[in-house]
């Protein structure tokens, strides 16, 4: 009935017409040269954001308090997903817990020269291997489990595996970026309708992330974008495509008398049905008629994707939505203000847009949100040391597997499943926030089989064949003589393994040993001091008065604190009791929801 | 300055010396919220008190399953054709259009029962024409907040929890809502869609917490219980001294879920023991034949199998029956799309068909939930208003579909205790097309002679419902609407069967 000519793709014209594409757009002016350098800012044209957006500088950085540093940090890591221990930020040792620095702790600089450097290729591969249990070939390793289990839905599943398993790198920014932009309005790939599927989610997230990776402007990823099978897809008619270009990528509503032009324009596209299999194709019955759109003269679809790439609204539109996203809950004028702001640096591409926000003065210090489902579960793993449940990506993603509770859908907060994409606001009435407070709290503080040794709560277990303990100062001849015997007993196991046995056991000897130190450490601290370490390690802040007198109380209670030293050290094999009771405290307050302000 | 005026000057300069003005444009940055004029709405307590559903049909539903009354003209003009049945009578061939003029298999037979049963009525001329748009956010904003205003507004939800907050003291200890505090209400506000727009809050936030929005799920999943709670008390008495009124104030929203948790605990544990009782029975038909929704097995009413709407809806219904607290309940969002841009005729005819299916059981489980057949309480006051962001044309376009329209259908159901005489079982509206042939814009509108209302008059109706009896302050706003909307007019005669 419909006559067609179908192609499998578009994008032999997409390429041609890219490489025609005419920006009209008047470069602005660089910002002033002195703002402080920041990762992203250095493509031609770009320049740090100022003004109301300028960015938190080294300078004020240190001159935050100690505990004020590290919710900053944990802001920054809180926000892409990640977080920092507490042991890796304060220095622990007797003495001085808590109350310095740790000299490798990060900070706004290294974080921003994290964020600009690339894995080494082999070590990229070597981590995906570990997220799919493979060998070099791609082949299931027998006697090594895969860190994580994923199943038909792993397109969505895959990008937050890696941007957990990753370190601090460009990759795994990429990554959390193209998981942003795949879950706004600006490039869902809206798997919850019927023309699309998991595919599309998986080839639009791989091209944001490649995109991304090879820093493609914002101007070329939308007009990539728009000519896209996923795009037409998502809106599937010449009309409801071109409509929808205009509302989401330049914020004009309401422009019905120029839909229908564009849509004249864009009358050689159709998507077939589903019998078809909702392919991109031709209708073989081109529009000839320039028509004005957007008060440019467009014949055909390219021309009116071209109008939207170039637009002058294009930046300011995309902007604005980023910072709707991350500065949710600020007043219209400071939301206004902050979009103007960054719009002026001129930014060029995603990335310049996602470190203008994340480390602006303005975020870091002056901003309070509620925390994404993401923005709290991994980070609070992280800063956890979370041993991660293998489930846990399919649970978040699709509610599957044993760790279902944790499913975002269930929360008002889907991935990359919404026609329109997440709003801004995260969802917060009494269903979703019922489910986030209880996968919060059942799936990860109360976890504490996956957090109680990685966090020091607990003594490790050493690696078979345990290693020796050497002798004391004052050992008489028997019990060296015994000790050289075992000694030898241990050499000679060690040096019948396998090479690739050996390099397993070492690595499992240096953890344990790691695992020990900080141990020992947190076991020698007192209960004010173990206090701080927990509460720090879920919430960023230390107890408050109230909070110490009545929580010491309750581990009194419970037994957990050691009497015959005046109930001033807990008992060595209850310390991961104690940290228990009071994560399950800190798990009902608000405060622990939200990225909080610092000033 | 118009739009076009407008881009055509922001495209003369560069960003930055247009970025104030960039950022003025509506779409670029969210706003807030304000609360409309509930002080100037003269109240009176109805004689009782209402219970509303608001099924929205998100993405925009076409009008044709409700109104085939154009069909030759449609077809005609159409860049692609329509299947030919749907300009036969159901009697004729298998023709598709029924006695009203529904189309048979998208719901039209479930349509013409329930109205033949008395149970509900068609609008066919939901039109808007003031701030006329056809884009989805806008569209659905102004339906689920009754206003124009589509960002500064709170949701019609939020709108008609402030207006009876603000009559509390006509409420308060009335035997309408039970001789209690309008505060002690159970439930009185819930969405079964999650974050509803319809109880988008307004700036100043000064409801009461215990009338504002709560939302469940369809199977009443309970996830308000805390495993492994040993020491749950002491840790709450804690909890209580440590969030203060600052940090509630601060955390709002959380805190407030927290504050719901625990009666919610309890009362969705409640509900469950209710969604699990058994439906009512119907009586036998008068020629002895068993009601087509009844289980032969069982005798009780049942929900259709294998359907996206039933569960959403049963649970909706379940609900008002057996919390007469629960004032206004949404459900929408995860009904599937309604957004039928292509290969539209097959994906939504079986789906309109669902849907009407299972309102026919929400009927008849409403009715025979009554106390006149042995129920515990009278059921006419629940009312069900089924409706979407906007209609869509009626051309099929070269994708199958239906691309964004304006005039749409309301299906409202139940309540007959709350309405003026002949207010259900009727169709009201007439319609034409206009726009030109072979082309993608072709539309229905109401004749000239035909009644028409806006979409805000939906919400405008609800909040007459619940006694406001000038409703058209609570849909105005300063720039777009001033004089606001007022309630459908359930008193215009119905059209006549129509004769193909």
């Amino acid at each position: 009935m419909i006559r067609s000519l179908n192609i499998e793709s578009l994008n032999n014209v997409n390429q041609l017409k890219l490489v025609a594409l005419s920006f009209t757009l008047i470069s602005l002016a660089a910002c002033s040269p002195s703002t402080p350098n920041v990762a992203g800012a250095s493509l031609a044209g770009a320049s740090a954001a100022g003004g109301f957006a300028r960015p938190l500088s080294d300078a004020e950085f240190e001159a935050l308090s100690l505990d004020e540093q590290y919710q900053v940090i944990n802001k920054i890591h809180g926000t892409l997903y990640s977080g920092i221990p507490v042991d890796e930020f304060y220095a622990i040792e007797p003495g001085s817990n808590l109350k310095r620095r740790h000299d490798d702790a990060p900070t706004l600089a290294s974080i921003r020269t994290a964020l600009q450097t690339s894995l080494e290729p082999a070590l990229r591969a070597k981590l995906d291997r570990e997220i799919l249990g493979e060998d070099e070939d791609g082949n299931p390793l027998d006697d090594v489990e895969p860190l994580f289990y994923f199943d038909g839905n792993r397109p969505k599943q895959m990008p937050l595996a890696r941007i957990h398993h990753f370190p601090l790198s460009r990759d795994g920014f990429s990554q959390w970026m193209a998981w942003h932009l795949a879950n706004t309005i600006l490039f869902s790939p809206a798997e919850e309708i019927d023309s699309a599927d998991i595919t599309d989610v998986q080839n639009l997230f791989r091209r944001l992330d490649l995109s991304i990776s090879q820093g493609r402007t914002i101007r070329e990823m939308v007009a990539v974008h728009q000519r896209s099978v996923q795009n037409w897809r998502r809106f599937r008619s010449p009309e409801d495509n071109t409509r929808e270009m205009m509302e989401i990528y330049l914020g004009i509503f309401d422009n019905d008398a120029e839909v229908p032009l564009a849509s004249q324009a864009c009358q050689d596209l159709y998507l077939t049905d589903e019998r078809d299999g909702y392919k991109l194709a031709y209708t073989d019955y081109p529009n000839y008629e320039a028509v004005l759109v957007l008060d440019k003269y467009v014949t055909n679809c390219n021309d009116f994707y071209d109008v939207v790439a170039g637009h002058p609204l294009l930046i300011p539109r995309v902007v604005s939505v980023l910072v709707d996203y991350f500065f949710t809950g600020q007043s219209l004028e400071h939301r206004t203000q902050l979009a103007a702001a960054i719009t002026a640096s001129n930014p060029q591409r995603f990335e310049d847009i996602f470190i203008a926000i994340i480390f602006s003065e303005r975020y870091l210090l002056r901003t309070e949100r509620p925390r994404s489902f993401e923005e709290a579960f991994l980070a609070t793993a992280k800063r956890l040391k979370w041993n991660a449940h293998p489930d846990v990506f399919k649970g978040m993603a699709n509610g599957s597997g044993s760790l279902a509770r944790a499913n975002m859908s269930e929360m008002g907060w889907p991935t990359m499943s919404l026609k329109l994409g997440r709003v801004a606001n995260v969802p917060l009435d009494s269903l979703s926030f019922g489910n986030y407070h209880k996968a919060m709290r059942e799936s990860l503080l109360m976890d504490s089989n996956r957090w109680r040794r990685p966090l020091g709560l607990s003594g490790p277990s050493a690696p078979n064949p345990k290693p020796i303990k050497p002798p004391a100062d004052d050992a008489d001849a028997r019990e060296l003589a015994a000790y050289e015997a075992k000694l030898k007993d241990y050499n000679d196991e060690l040096n019948a393994m396998s090479k690739p046995d050996r390099a397993e056991y070492d690595k499992a000897l240096a953890e344990y040993e790691r695992e020990s130190v900080l141990f020992n450490r947190i076991d020698d601290m007192n209960v004010t001091e173990l206090m701080d370490y927990v509460f720090l390690t879920a919430i960023q802040r230390r107890p408050n008065d109230i909070e110490r007198s009545s929580l010491k109380a309750m581990y009194i209670e419970q037994g957990y604190l050691d009497s015959e030293f005046d109930n001033r050290f807990a008992r060595t094999d209850r310390i991961d009791d104690l940290a228990l009771l009071t994560f399950d405290y800190l798990s009902r307050l608000p405060e622990g929801y939200y990225l909080l302000r610092v000033q | 300055m118009n739009r076009r005026e407008f881009l055509r000057n922001t495209s003369l300069l560069g960003i930055g010396a247009t970025s104030p003005t960039l950022f003025g444009v509506p779409g670029l940055i969210s706003r807030a919220e304000a609360m409309p004029m509930v002080d100037q709405v003269d109240f009176v307590l109805p004689k009782v008190m209402p219970q509303v559903i608001n099924v929205f049909l998100y993405g925009g539903p076409s009008e044709l399953a409700g109104n085939l009354t154009n069909m030759d003209i449609i077809n005609n003009n159409s860049q692609n054709p329509y299947p030919s049945d749907l300009r036969r009578a159901v009697s004729d061939n298998e023709g598709q259009v029924t006695r009203n003029g529904f189309w048979a298999d998208a719901g039209g037979r479930a349509m013409e029962d329930m109205l033949a049963a008395g149970d509900m009525s068609v609008y066919r001329t939901i039109n808007r024409l003031k701030n006329n748009t056809r884009a989805h956010r806008p569209s659905v904003f102004s339906s689920l907040k009754g206003s124009l205003a589509i960002d500064a507004a709170p949701g019609m939800g939020s709108t008609l929890a402030t207006l009876l907050n603000a009559h509390r003291d006509q409420l308060d200890g009335s035997d309408l809502i039970g001789g209690k505090q309008l505060t002690q209400l159970v439930l009185p506000f819930v969405s079964f869609e999650g974050s509803s727009t319809a109880f988008a809050r307004d700036i100043d936030g000064k409801l009461p917490l215990q009338l504002r929005g709560l939302s469940l799920d369809e199977e009443f999943d309970n996830p308000y219980t805390r495993g492994r709670n040993d020491n749950g008390l002491e840790l709450d008495v804690l909890v209580k001294k440590i969030v203060d009124s600052h940090q509630r104030l601060r955390y709002s929203k959380v805190s407030e879920g927290f504050e719901v948790r625990r009666n919610m605990e309890r009362l969705v544990g409640n509900l469950q023991n209710a969604a699990n009782n058994p439906l009512p029975t119907p009586p036998a038909n008068a020629d002895g034949t068993l009601d087509p929704d009844v289980n032969p097995d069982t005798g009780f009413l049942q929900y259709p199998d294998n359907n996206n709407f039933s569960g959403r809806i049963k649970a909706a219904v379940t609900l008002a029956i057996n919390n007469p607290d629960s004032l206004f309940i949404t459900v929408g969002g995860g009904l599937g799309g309604w957004d039928d841009h292509s290969s539209a005729i097959e994906d939504y005819v079986p789906r309109m068909n669902q849907i009407m299916e299972s309102l026919r059981v929400a009927t008849k489980h409403i009715r025979y939930s009554d106390a006149a057949y042995g129920g515990n309480r009278s059921t006419d006051n629940i009312i069900i208003k089924v409706h979407g962001d906007f209609g869509r044309n009626v051309n099929l376009n070269n994708s199958a579909g239906w691309d964004h329209g304006n005039n749409q259908n309301l299906y409202t159901i139940g309540g007959a205790a709350l309405r003026p005489a002949g207010a259900l079982g009727k169709v009201v509206g007439k319609t034409e097309i206009f726009g030109p042939a072979n082309e993608n814009r072709q539309y229905t509108r109401p004749t000239d002679d035909s009644y028409q209302a806006e979409p805000v008059a939906i919400a405008s109706s609800v909040y007459r419902y619940f006694g406001a009896q000038n409703p058209k302050p609570l849909t105005s706003d300063v720039d777009l609407n001033p004089k606001g909307d007022g309630a459908i007019n359930e008193r215009v005669a119905g059209e006549a069967p129509i004769s193909i």
